[in-house]
C-alpha cells in the first residue's frame, strides 16, 4: 500500500538508535497515516518508547530520517515540532493550577496570543476532555483519571500535527481504564489529529487503533490493522502477544499454502500458512496456533470428527464463556473457551477435543 | 532488666541534654535580669534589651553583621544556585573532583579558613596596591582589610552550603517536568524560568536563609579578616575581656532567637519541598 508524501503524518526511514551497548531503535521504517490512531505494542525494552520520544524530539537517531508531516525532523529540538506529548506520569507542574497548565503551550507562542483568547482556548480544551469549571484546582487535588485528562488538554490545546502518548493508561486501575479507552478513541475521532499510542498491553492496543506495530528487540515485527494482527500473525511471537493461542510444535513435513506439521508424538497435523509469513520449508521447525475459541470439546461417548481424547484438567469460569484446560495424550495440554451455555463438563471428564482443519495457523517456531 | 537499661539510658539522655542546654537557658534567664551583674538575678526586666538598644557600638556592629550576613547570603546563593545547576551535567572522575572540593570547603575549621584568607588578602592587597599607586598615582584607591574582605570569607564557605541544599533538590525533581516544558514549544530559557527555577525556589530560599544564619553567627573567619571593622559576634568578644554584662546576654538570646527562626523557617521549606518532590516522582 503505497501512499502519497502528504497523507503520511510520521515516517521513520531506517532509524537507529544506540543508548551505549544497547540498540534501542534498530533500523525502523514505518508510515503512520494522518489522522490515524497509530499503537506501538511490544514488552518492556522493545524500543516503543524510544521511538516516541524520537518522534517527539528528546532523543537524536544515531542515523537514519525521521519526518513529520513530510519534513524532516533531524536537530529541531522538542520546543520547535508541532509535535505534543502526554506523558506516563502527566508531568503536570505542581506549581500551577488547572488552567495554567493547559495553557502553557499557548503562553510560548509568539507572536503572543492575546489573556483573553489563550483563556477562551483553555476553556474549550477542558470542556472537550469534561473538565469545565476545574480551571482553578490544583494537580494534586485532582483523581489519577482527572489528572490524564488534563495532561490531554493540555497537549490538544496546541491542536498539534502528532500527538504522542506515553502508556498513559498504565497507572489507572482496571475500571478507569477501560472508560478512558473508549474516552481516548473518541476523541481521536473528534479531532481528527494523528494519535501515536505507545503500550504494552495488547488489549488496549486492539481496542482503540486503527493500525498496531508489534516490536521485539528494536524492531518491527509486524504492522497492521488489530484484525489482520489476530488473524494473520507474521509469527509465533506475534500470536503469542496478541490474543492468547494455543501452539503445538513440530516439524514441517509437507510445505505449501496448506502446511503439514508432525508433532513430537509423531502426530501429522494439517493447517493453513499464515498469509503474510514466508514460505515454510520441510524441516523448519514450527508451531501450529489455534485460538482457545475456535476449539472444540465432546464427550469420548459422542460421535463426530476427527480429534484427540483427553480428560479436563481445571476449570474456570469467566461468566459468559468458561474456559477448560485440557490434558490430553498426543498434542499436550490446550486451552479451550467455550460459551458457558454449552459447558457441562467438569474437572476430570474425559473428552474429545477438536477443531475445523482452517482453525489453525501454522507459523515458524522461535 | 530491660526496663532497667531503658530507665537508666533515658536519665542518661535527659542528663546530657541538662549539659547542653543549661548553660544556653540560663543566658537567656539571665538577659532578663534587672541588676548590674550577669550571674546575680535581682529581678525580672526588660532593661538590658533597651540599655543594647541604645547603645551606638552595638548597633554599628549589628548594621555591619546584617550587611555582611544579607550581602554574602546573597552571593553564596546566585553562586551556589548556577554551580549546582552546571554540576548536574558533570559526570565521572570530575564530578568525584568537585563534590570533594565542596565537603572540604564545608567541614574544614574556620580558623583554617580565617588564617588562609587572612594571608591571601594581605599578599594579594601588598602586591596589588604598589601596582595600582604606579598606574594611577597617589590618589589611587587603596584596597584594605574590611568588610567586604569579610563578605568573600563568608561566600566562599557559604557557597558550598547553598550548592549541597539546592543540587539534592535538582536530584529530586522529576525531569519530565523540564521535558514537559520543552515539548510545550517552551525555550530552555523560558523552561529555566517558568518550571525548573519555580522548582528549586523552596531549595534556593532555604539555602539563602542557612548562608545568612552561618555568616551572622560566624566570629573566627571575621575575625582575621575584618581589619578594624566589628560584627556583633566580635564586639561580643571583646566585650566579655571587660566581663560580661547582662547586656551580653540580651544580645546573646537576640542572636539566638533568630538563628532559631531561620533554621525552624529552613526546616520548613526543605520538608515542603521534599514533599512536593515526592508528589511528583508518583
Amino acid at each position: 500500500m503505497k501512499q502519497s508524501a502528504l497523507d503520511i503524518d510520521v515516517e521513520f526511514r531506517n532509524v537507529v538508535k544506540t543508548f551505549g551497548t544497547i540498540t534501542a531503535v534498530d533500523k525502523v521504517n514505518f508510515q503512520i497515516p494522518k489522522g490515524s490512531f497509530y499503537s506501538f505494542l511490544g514488552p518492556s525494552g522493545c524500543g516503543k518508547t524510544s521511538s516516541l520520544r524520537l518522534i517527539g524530539g528528546f532523543e537524536q537517531p544515531d542515523s537514519g530520517e525521521i519526518l513529520i508531516a513530510g519534513e524532516s525532523v533531524a536537530y529541531i529540538p522538542p520546543y520547535q515540532r508541532h509535535v505534543n506529548m502526554v506523558f506516563q506520569h502527566y508531568a503536570l507542574f505542581p506549581h500551577m493550577d488547572v488552567a495554567s497548565n493547559v495553557g502553557y503551550g499557548l503562553r510560548q507562542q509568539r507572536p503572543r496570543i492575546s489573556p483573553d483568547e489563550i483563556s477562551k482556548q483553555v476553556k474549550d480544551a477542558l470542556a472537550l476532555v469534561r473538565l469545565s469549571g476545574y480551571e482553578k484546582r490544583r494537580s494534586w487535588e485532582l483523581s489519577g483519571g482527572q489528572q490524564q485528562r488534563v495532561a490531554l488538554a493540555r497537549a490538544l490545546v496546541n491542536k498539534p500535527t502528532v500527538l504522542l502518548l506515553d502508556e498513559p493508561l498504565a497507572a489507572l486501575d482496571r475500571k478507569l481504564r477501560k472508560d478512558m479507552q473508549v474516552e481516548l478513541k473518541t476523541l481521536q475521532r473528534e479531532v481528527g489529529i494523528t494519535f501515536v499510542f505507545v503500550t504494552h498491553d495488547q488489549e488496549e492496543a486492539l481496542s482503540m487503533s486503527d493500525r498496531i506495530a508489534v516490536m521485539r528487540d528494536g524492531k518491527i515485527v509486524q504492522e497492521g490493522s488489530p484484525t489482520d494482527l489476530y488473524r494473520q500473525p507474521l509469527d509465533r511471537y506475534v500470536a503469542g502477544f496478541i490474543g492468547q493461542s494455543n501452539f503445538i510444535s513440530g516439524e514441517v513435513v509437507e510445505a505449501g499454502d496448506q502446511v503439514k506439521i508432525k508433532t513430537q508424538r509423531a502426530v501429522i497435523l494439517q493447517a493453513p500458512k499464515s498469509k503474510v509469513a514466508k514460505t515454510l520449508a520441510v524441516g523448519d521447525k514450527a508451531v501450529v496456533a489455534i485460538r482457545p475459541e475456535r476449539i472444540n470439546l465432546r464427550n469420548q461417548n459422542e460421535a463426530g470428527s476427527d480429534g484427540f481424547a483427553g480428560k479436563v484438567a481445571q476449570i474456570t469460569f469467566l461468566g459468559d464463556q468458561t474456559e477448560y484446560h485440557v490434558e490430553t495424550e498426543q498434542v499436550g495440554r490446550l486451552l479451550v473457551r467455550m460459551n458457558s451455555g454449552y459447558a457441562g463438563y467438569a474437572s476430570g471428564d474425559p473428552v474429545i477435543v477438536y477443531w475445523n482443519q482452517d482453525a489453525g495457523l501454522a507459523l515458524l517456531d522461535d | 532488666m530491660r526496663d532497667k537499661i531503658t530507665t537508666s539510658l533515658r536519665l542518661y539522655s535527659i542528663l546530657i541534654y541538662i549539659f547542653l542546654y543549661f548553660p544556653i537557658a540560663l543566658v537567656v534567664l539571665f538577659s532578663f535580669n534587672s541588676g548590674n551583674y550577669a550571674a546575680d538575678m535581682q529581678g525580672f526586666s526588660f532593661r538590658w534589651y533597651g540599655e543594647t538598644w541604645r547603645d551606638p557600638f552595638v548597633l554599628e556592629a549589628l548594621r555591619n553583621s546584617v550587611f555582611i550576613a544579607a550581602t554574602s547570603a546573597t552571593l553564596a546563593t546566585v553562586f551556589g544556585t548556577f554551580a549546582a545547576l552546571a554540576l548536574q551535567n558533570v559526570r565521572g572522575w570530575l564530578r568525584t573532583l568537585y563534590d570533594g572540593l565542596i565537603y572540604i570547603a564545608i567541614i574544614i575549621p574556620g580558623i583554617v579558613i580565617g588564617i588562609a584568607t587572612l594571608i591571601f588578602f594581605v599578599q594579594f592587597f601588598g602586591w596589588l596596591n604598589p601596582w595600582l599607586q604606579i598606574l594611577f598615582g597617589p590618589s589611587a584607591p587603596k584596597f584594605n582589610l574590611g568588610l567586604p574582605t569579610v563578605i568573600a570569607a563568608h561566600t566562599l564557605f557559604t557557597m558550598s552550603i547553598v550548592l549541597v541544599i539546592v543540587r539534592s533538590r535538582i536530584a529530586g525533581m522529576d525531569r519530565s517536568l523540564i521535558e514537559a516544558s520543552n515539548d510545550l514549544y517552551a525555550t530552555p530559557f523560558n523552561t529555566f524560568w517558568q518550571v525548573t527555577l519555580p522548582q528549586l525556589l523552596p531549595a534556593i530560599m532555604a539555602g539563602f536563609l542557612l548562608a545568612f544564619t552561618f555568616s551572622f553567627d560566624d566570629f573566627i573567619v571575621a575575625f582575621f579578616v575584618a581589619g578594624p571593622n566589628t560584627t556583633l559576634p566580635i564586639y561580643v568578644f571583646s566585650s566579655i575581656r571587660r566581663g560580661v554584662t547582662p547586656k551580653i546576654n540580651a544580645i546573646a538570646t537576640v542572636t539566638l532567637i533568630m538563628s532559631l527562626g531561620f533554621l525552624f523557617i529552613v526546616q520548613y521549606l526543605l520538608t515542603r519541598s521534599n514533599a512536593s518532590a515526592k508528589k511528583d516522582g508518583e
